[in-house]
């Protein structure tokens, strides 16, 4: 293979649009980073910046989609930094910076509206000397005076040395960010692929540039976040002295969750318009504080070309397999998958189950998912496939399985419908409306298969029975799913609300 | 090696008199007895051989060459003592013991390694004749290196009564062996002070095996830059330095030295009151151990556990302050009780001068010299505590004020002549440990920011 593309713009040249991606394209594989090579693909009449975010270079060091030509530049920048090995010096700080922070921090701890005069005021200073800042917050007295002040007014008894590393550790990649501000070539328009971290880039590229910042969030990034967090046992509980209830949050935690609704709030705050995929995650969003006015929902959208002339490819029978199109991760739930097909099997001894994707994410889960195939005698019947061409596999599936704990508009359900496969899906993200419809006109093309309650394998199994075993209610979802994504959910939709969203915010 | 603070604090916790000056007794004998024992010892050595019908010019050599060579060999292992000290303390607070004794015999060799290059050049090219005592000399230099090295190590670790007690067996040695060899002169006085020292130097490790045991022989992880302060061995150099410049000063200078045996030099008028005055420090050095290295050091204990345990920071910001009324009251102390002493002596120098058989003619001198050491007790409380709390630098900086100041300042008195011979040393101690008191104070305010902050 020959080495990647590494584009770079010149200096004093632009992109049309900047994208700035957190954990994503091109060095992560999934649906967030295909959407994206799907809509610079789209697009080709506009060329594209990209940012991308990463955790330690260590982690990504294989691009895993080829740029398209209109990908003008790339460039990386990393949260975790080598420490700077040098004596701190001892220095006053910016008693005015200082004042502005604590009101940025007080009016997103109320989730009160934030005042465009300290934030700009922030801002500012900020990106025009990010090492500065960060050395006023590492080392200076006025910052110590605030971190203690802060510490004694909320959470007087918990380990101090827990809250300053906190404190230190949730806010130095901020100061990273500002640098790769600094040297971003800039763009006629930013559009930040989540909050957080990204979200917070793209504010400052935006409140550096003047440029506008548009925002897609496919998930909640903050809830997302929330729930790794409270589920997080890197995070020692408190130990507080007066003994906090065992299931209260902790302190600790909840000062990360809040630290990301910051970053979410700091990014609405910038961004026109908030983009949603479906309307449940837009209120949502208006909940954690983006202006309605500014929110707008584009749903996620299927190539047809590719996918409708697989349905040509069926057999004429329903082939009794059911298929779960995912990576093997414990967010997909796949023990609910394995767990209904004992009960199918039973029902119909002719019936497979079939698990399609890769397996090297979270090789322990892996593991116990194997052994539940081999406890429940379902040897033969599960089979891992690993990694498969969806062209290759959706001909021959019955039935599309989904048994997340959580989803947002998953691909693949979409991706189903266009090529003939009705579903089974838990009742997440937006499931529900891509099943049975949302809008009236939607819901009167019918239903696209089942939809059933997360981790539960009784009623999934039920489902699946039932539609395999009823050729005309079958064959009546397949129908309903495919006329709902040729109405609804088609790519070059997708592709013509991206052009007009670039095109508007370009001219802007 | 249980610490002494226990039994320390055991005889302060009783109410009565007789307790505190138990406690401040011991603390006395086990904080100045080595250094006592090495300098009244030493003298013993000279002395008992002109009772013995020994040659007083040899006494003269012996005591010259046995000061030159702790001169120079404190300001040698001055590079390795706080560093190593340091290196271990580190490895302690990581809980590994096993790599305390194979880093301890790499030191010892290396030390030994560095001694020999220096002394060997000097002992073959500096003097005439007297092969025999030349290579005393160069052995002799090689283990006392290696007794610094060991001494300030257990004593780091608070081993002081084993330090006590090793000292005066060894002291005792080197007397006996002097008398054996007494019809040598010169060289039966070196070897017997070799033999002891020896003595010491084996003593000391053999006690450092069994209490560390290793499975490994030598190792030289003390050198890892990675691990290691280089600050603290210039930090160490340089308080040698600065302790012994005004010395070598005046054994250089023509007017106030004369020469005694190949390059080495005495100054009769300036070291006989110098050596006396350390000997009033005993007191203060007392009241340093019981109050800097025991009080001052748990508060510092219960301040760092509260921070790494999880404290709150009104906890924190308690034990900081008790800690810093602990330093205070630690200095305070130390000033009060060398002052009285100082007072008392500068009352009676000239009688117990007289009565030491030494002649009223240095009794100027010895005033201002019991003033400069007094105070250097003080210093020695400050810089402890700064190197307690980590700011290495600023003892650094500290150490390298008191050096040049002793340097310039000791020049300037010869210049102005003998009613000035002292003042260099004491003014120079004096304004260093004032800038001390100055900084540690101005740290001790801001103690939290700079801990966390920087």
């Amino acid at each position: 293979m020959s080495a990647p593309r590494r584009p770079k713009l010149a200096p004093g040249q632009r992109a049309d649009v900047g994208l700035i991606l957190e954990g994503t394209y091109p060095y992560v594989s999934g649906g967030v980073s295909s959407w994206v090579h799907q809509i610079i693909r789209g697009l080709p009449e506009l060329t594209f910046s990209l940012l991308f975010i990463g955790g330690d270079s260590s982690q990504y060091e294989k691009m895993r989609y080829e740029l398209p030509p209109n990908v003008v530049h790339l460039e990386e920048h990393y949260l975790v930094e080598a420490a700077r090995r040098q004596q701190p010096k001892a220095i006053a700080g910016d008693a005015r910076f200082l004042r502005q922070s604590e009101q940025l921090h007080d009016e997103l701890r109320a989730r009160a509206p934030l005042d465009r005069g300290a934030l700009g005021a922030i801002i500012e200073r900020l990106e025009s000397d990010p090492r500065a800042t960060q050395d006023d917050f590492l080392h200076s007295e006025t910052a110590w005076g605030a971190i203690r002040e802060r510490y004694l007014a909320y959470c007087p008894d918990l380990s101090f040395l827990e809250y300053f590393w906190t404190v230190r550790s949730t806010h130095a990649p901020l100061f990273m960010l500002a640098r790769a501000a600094k040297v971003f070539p800039p763009a006629r328009a930013y559009h930040s692929i989540s909050t957080g971290f990204a979200g917070f880039l793209g504010m400052l590229l935006a409140e550096r540039t003047g440029r506008p910042l548009v925002l897609t969030e496919h998930g909640i990034y903050s809830k997302e976040r929330k729930i790794e967090l409270l589920q997080a046992d890197w995070l020692k509980d408190d130990r507080v002295s007066g003994g906090a209830a065992p299931d209260e949050v902790s302190y600790i935690r909840s000062a990360w969750i809040r630290f990301f609704e910051g970053l979410g709030r700091l990014t609405y705050h910038a961004a026109s318009p908030i983009i949603a995929l479906y309307d449940g995650n837009r209120l949502r969003q208006i909940a954690d504080g983006a202006a309605e006015e500014r929110t707008r929902v584009i749903p996620n959208g299927i190539d047809l070309a590719r996918f409708a002339p697989l349905r040509d490819r069926r057999d004429a029978k329903v082939p009794r397999v059911l298929g779960l199109l995912g990576r093997v991760v414990p967010i997909k739930d796949i023990k609910t998958f394995i767990r209904t097909m004992r009960v199918v099997c039973s029902a119909m001894p002719d019936a497979e189950g079939w698990l399609i994707g890769p397996e090297d994410e979270d090789k322990s889960y892996a593991r116990e998912c194997h052994d539940l195939v081999a406890n429940l005698g379902l040897e033969g019947k599960v089979k891992f496939l690993g990694f498969q061409k969806p062209e290759d596999v959706l001909p021959k599936l019955g039935l599309m399985m989904l048994t997340s704990i959580s989803e947002a508009q998953p691909l693949v359900l979409l991706e189903g419908f266009a090529s003939g496969v009705p579903c089974v899906s838990s009742d997440v993200g937006c499931c529900r409306d891509l099943v049975h419809g949302a809008a009236p006109e939607d819901r009167a093309v019918g239903v696209a298969g089942r939809v059933v309650s997360i981790a539960n394998p009784d009623a999934t199994a039920r489902a699946a029975i039932e539609l395999l075993s009823d050729e005309a209610a079958w064959r009546a979802a397949q129908q309903a799913g495919i006329e709902r994504v040729e109405r609804f959910y088609t790519l070059a939709q997708m592709i013509d609300n991206y052009r007009g969203v670039y095109g508007e915010a370009v001219s802007r | 090696m249980a610490g002494i603070g226990f039994e320390l604090r055991k005889h302060l916790r009783d109410p009565s008199y007789g307790g505190l000056l138990t406690a401040y007794s011991i603390a006395g004998a086990i904080g100045s007895g080595p250094w006592i024992i090495s300098i009244f010892g030493t003298i013993a050595l000279g002395l008992l051989s002109v009772r013995l019908g020994g040659d007083g010019g040899e006494t003269v050599r012996f005591l010259a060459s046995v000061t030159w060579l702790i001169a120079a060999s404190l300001i040698l292992s001055g590079a390795i003592q706080l560093l190593f000290t340091r290196f271990v303390a580190d490895r302690l607070f990581e809980k590994r013991r096993d790599l305390v004794l194979p880093n301890l015999l790499g030191a010892l060799l290396v030390t030994t390694a560095a001694a020999l290059l220096v002394a060997a050049p000097i002992a073959v090219f500096s003097f005439e004749g007297r092969y025999v005592y030349r290579a005393l000399l160069v052995a002799t230099f090689v283990v006392l290196n290696d007794v610094w090295l060991l001494s300030v190590f257990l004593t780091g670790m608070k081993a002081y009564r084993f330090v006590l007690g090793v000292f005066a067996v060894a002291y005792a040695t080197s007397i006996a062996v002097a008398l054996l060899l007494v019809r040598h002169g010169l060289e039966g006085l070196v070897g017997g002070f070799f033999a002891g020292q020896a003595l010491l130097c084996f003593g000391m490790l053999g006690a450092v095996a069994r209490a560390y045991p290793s499975p490994s022989l030598v190792a030289f992880d003390f050198l890892d830059r990675r691990r290691v302060f280089v600050d603290l061995a210039a930090t160490g150099v340089l308080y040698n330095v600065a302790v012994w410049i005004d010395k070598v000063i005046f054994w250089e200078n023509p007017g106030t030295s004369e020469q005694v045996i190949g390059p080495i030099r005495a100054s009769i008028v300036y070291d006989v009151p110098i050596f006396l005055a350390y000997c009033s420090t005993i007191p203060g050095m007392a009241v340093f151990l019981v109050r800097v290295e025991t009080d001052f050091a748990d508060h510092y204990d219960r301040l760092f556990d509260a921070v790494r345990g999880g404290g709150n920071l009104a906890d924190i910001e308690h034990l900081r302050d008790a800690m810093v009324v602990a330093a205070r009251d630690g200095l305070y102390d130390i000033f009060r009780i060398q002052g009285l002493t100082v007072v008392m002596l500068l009352l009676t120098g000239r009688a117990l001068l007289v009565a030491l058989g030494i002649s009223p003619f240095y009794e100027t001198l010895f005033d201002v010299d019991v003033v400069g050491v007094g105070i250097q007790v003080v210093f020695l409380g400050v810089q402890t505590i700064l190197f307690y709390l980590d700011y290495r630098i600023l003892a650094l900086a500290l150490n390298g004020l008191f050096a040049a100041l002793n340097f310039v300042l000791t020049i300037a008195s010869l210049y102005l002549g003998p009613r000035f011979y002292g003042y260099g040393f004491a003014l120079a101690v004096a304004a260093t440990t004032v800038c001390a008191l100055f900084l540690l104070a101005r740290k001790l305010d801001r103690l939290e920011y700079e801990t966390f902050m920087r």
